[in-house]
């Protein structure tokens, strides 16, 4: 059907369909070329800690004071959104380890004696401010009574005794 | 290692396609790359269940020797690129570069919720512990869908293994394999059911669809791009069933619909719908136990497996009930909706306003029964995907504008292919130029038989 009717009117209908797709196919390069021009000189590991902060560090603090068959109970002073965002990507990072992210300072695992503290962002929480129950005194107290096992100024992680 | 494993998917898959097929290489690698990433899948999901483990280099076995058998006793078609088809290359090639750059942020780990959340989860899950069953045993811990099939985590997993450990960045290459192997089998579904040209011209559409490409490079790692390809073919190969009555499309038809339905929950929906007008079909021209064998085993067995599987660990199965907690309201704003973003050119292009023209072309020029199975699929799905949103089982503004653009970019290849069954009746209704004994009418009648 080489010149056939069909075959011009297809190859038109093909003319327009790429026309309009053109300035999408453009936005789209420019998206890609923005996204490349901020972050593309850094490493994987540098491009997560820069955009999934502070999950990654703290999930890498985590793995390396809890063993891959333990538990742990995060205690975050975050958002509800980032609350949510942290209990499914703490449990993709830390997986196979049991984990459970709380907005307060009391939450716990059942059969589980590690627990991690943690604080969002001052980035994350102007976004989106804290909205649960955090008792100062009453984590003190919890730490008090714990074993320190490892962790940094992004997060600490602890046993209870 | 893992881009390995992708290559090796396709050129195992390519080399076991049936001969007859005549696939071109570029067609026969993106058939071959779909057809052995299912196998694969379902190789891992029994390794898991059997205590075998879960390998790589094991479940490319049976395909290497597949593969040598079949091509020391016929080699597969090595044609030359045919002028027509660079077209739609070229197309791809555009997308492609325009999304080159996104290949280096694919360490972004993070962005695409979906895409770890739930399909790189399971992955990494049954790769670190060697089986599906102990994330199953955990299911309820976890917020991301467990209830739902299996094909892209295990596919993943069986990269990982090859690759030796997790690498969700580099396993979210396999949504833009998907994509490029959708094109290749459209083009090779299009080309035997209306001809070169047409062929051509449609997948180029096809690549140059913007949602189809958003959704397999901005939402690598999600199963959508993967859930198209499986319904195209699925689509494709009844088509062709049903026009040529060839037993090995059926069975292409009956698996293409159980990965489709191995891939996500809509994809069950889609083997319900494809399944139903096969098996009318095969009734009213009483085709052999052997092609209703083909048509009912694969998905009874993997399906009723993964439901076996599924239930003795008590996960919800993923899905709905169909009018159950019908809400009207929900369904009219969905409707809406669905509608508006459908239509929307940048979004999806001309690929659905060419839907109702395929389908005037096809009464036009009397379409066979044959012709309406496309567009009566594209409906079948953009009807079950109102009723889902109509059960208010989610936040429906939410739920609509993080889902149903992917639902779309699922039908989207369907309204294309109708429409290059569309052109190819209009081509078969023009006056030939040479001489020819046998009206266009005739041909018609002949090719529908």
């Amino acid at each position: 059907m080489a010149l056939s009717r069909p075959a011009l009117a297809l190859f038109a209908l093909t003319g327009v369909y790429a026309a309009i797709a053109a300035p999408e196919l453009m936005e789209q390069w420019e998206r890609q070329s923005a996204l490349r021009a901020s972050v593309g000189r850094l490493t994987g590991e540098e491009r997560a800690q820069a955009l999934d902060n502070p999950a990654v560090p703290v999930a890498e603090r985590i793995a390396a004071a809890v063993p891959a068959d333990g538990c742990v109970s995060v205690l975050a002073y975050a958002g509800p959104a980032a609350i949510d965002y942290y209990n499914a990507r703490l449990d993709y990072l830390l997986y196979p380890r049991r984990v459970q992210v709380y907005p307060n300072v009391t939450g716990a695992l059942e059969d589980c004696d590690a627990f991690a503290v943690f604080r969002d962002t001052q980035q994350n929480l102007a976004l989106e401010p804290f909205q649960g129950e955090w008792d100062d005194a009453a984590l003190a107290e919890r730490i008090r009574g714990a074993e320190r096992l490892g962790g940094d100024e992004i997060v600490s992680i602890y046993r209870s005794r | 290692m893992i881009l390995l494993g992708l290559l090796l998917t396709a050129i195992l898959g390519w080399l076991v396609l049936p001969r007859r097929w005549t696939a071109a290489p570029l067609e026969g690698l993106s058939l071959g790359f779909l057809l052995a990433a299912f196998g694969i899948s379902v190789e891992m999901f029994v390794f898991g269940l059997v205590g075998l483990p879960l390998c790589g280099w094991l479940a490319l076995i049976p395909w290497a020797l597949g593969a040598a058998w079949l091509t020391y006793r016929e080699r597969p078609a090595l044609k030359g690129l045919s002028l027509p088809a660079l077209l739609p290359i070229g197309a791809a090639v555009c997308v492609c570069a325009a999304w080159w750059p996104y290949e280096r942020m694919m360490p972004l780990t993070s962005q695409a919720w979906d895409a770890w959340a739930i399909w790189l989860f399971k992955a990494k899950a049954f790769f670190l512990d060697g089986s599906t069953s102990p994330y199953l045993a955990r299911a309820a811990e976890f917020v991301g869908q467990p209830g739902y099939p299996l094909l892209t985590p295990l596919y993943s997993t069986f990269l990982y293994a090859l690759a030796g450990g997790v690498d969700d960045a580099a396993a979210k290459m396999t949504s833009p394999f998907f994509f490029l192997a959708m094109l290749g089998a459209f083009h090779f579904l299009a080309r035997r059911a209306a001809g070169p040209v047409t062929a051509a011209g449609t997948t180029a559409m096809l690549a140059l669809t913007p949602m189809l490409q958003s959704v397999a490079f901005e939402l690598a790692g999600y199963a959508d791009t993967a859930l198209a390809a499986y319904m195209v073919c699925g689509a494709g190969f009844a088509y062709l069933a049903v026009r040529d009555g060839d037993g090995a499309d059926i069975a292409a038809a009956a698996l293409a619909g159980t990965a489709a339905a191995w891939t996500k929950n809509e994809g069950q929906f889609f083997l319900v719908g494809v399944g139903a007008a096969l098996a009318a079909w095969m009734f009213a021209s009483r085709r052999p136990p052997k092609d209703w064998a083909w048509l009912a085993a694969p998905p009874l067995l993997l399906l009723g497996l993964w439901w076996a599987v599924r239930s003795s660990a008590a996960v919800e199965a993923a899905g709905f009930s169909v009018g159950l907690d019908f809400q009207a309201a929900l369904f009219s704003t969905a409707l809406r909706t669905m509608l508006q973003k459908a239509f929307s050119l940048s979004s999806f292009n001309l690929a659905f306003l060419l839907l109702p023209a395929a389908a005037a072309m096809g009464a036009t020029f009397g379409a066979t029964r044959a012709f309406w199975l496309a567009p009566a699929l594209v409906v079948w799905q953009f009807l079950g995907a109102l009723l889902a949103y109509a059960t208010g089982r989610n936040d429906l503004a939410w739920w609509l504008g993080t889902s149903a653009d992917r639902l779309l970019s699922q039908m989207a290849p369907l309204c294309l292919f109708s429409l290059a069954l569309a052109f190819a009746l209009w081509s078969q209704a023009q006056p030939a130029p040479a001489p020819d004994p046998e009206p266009p009418a005739a041909k018609r009648r002949k090719r529908a038989g």
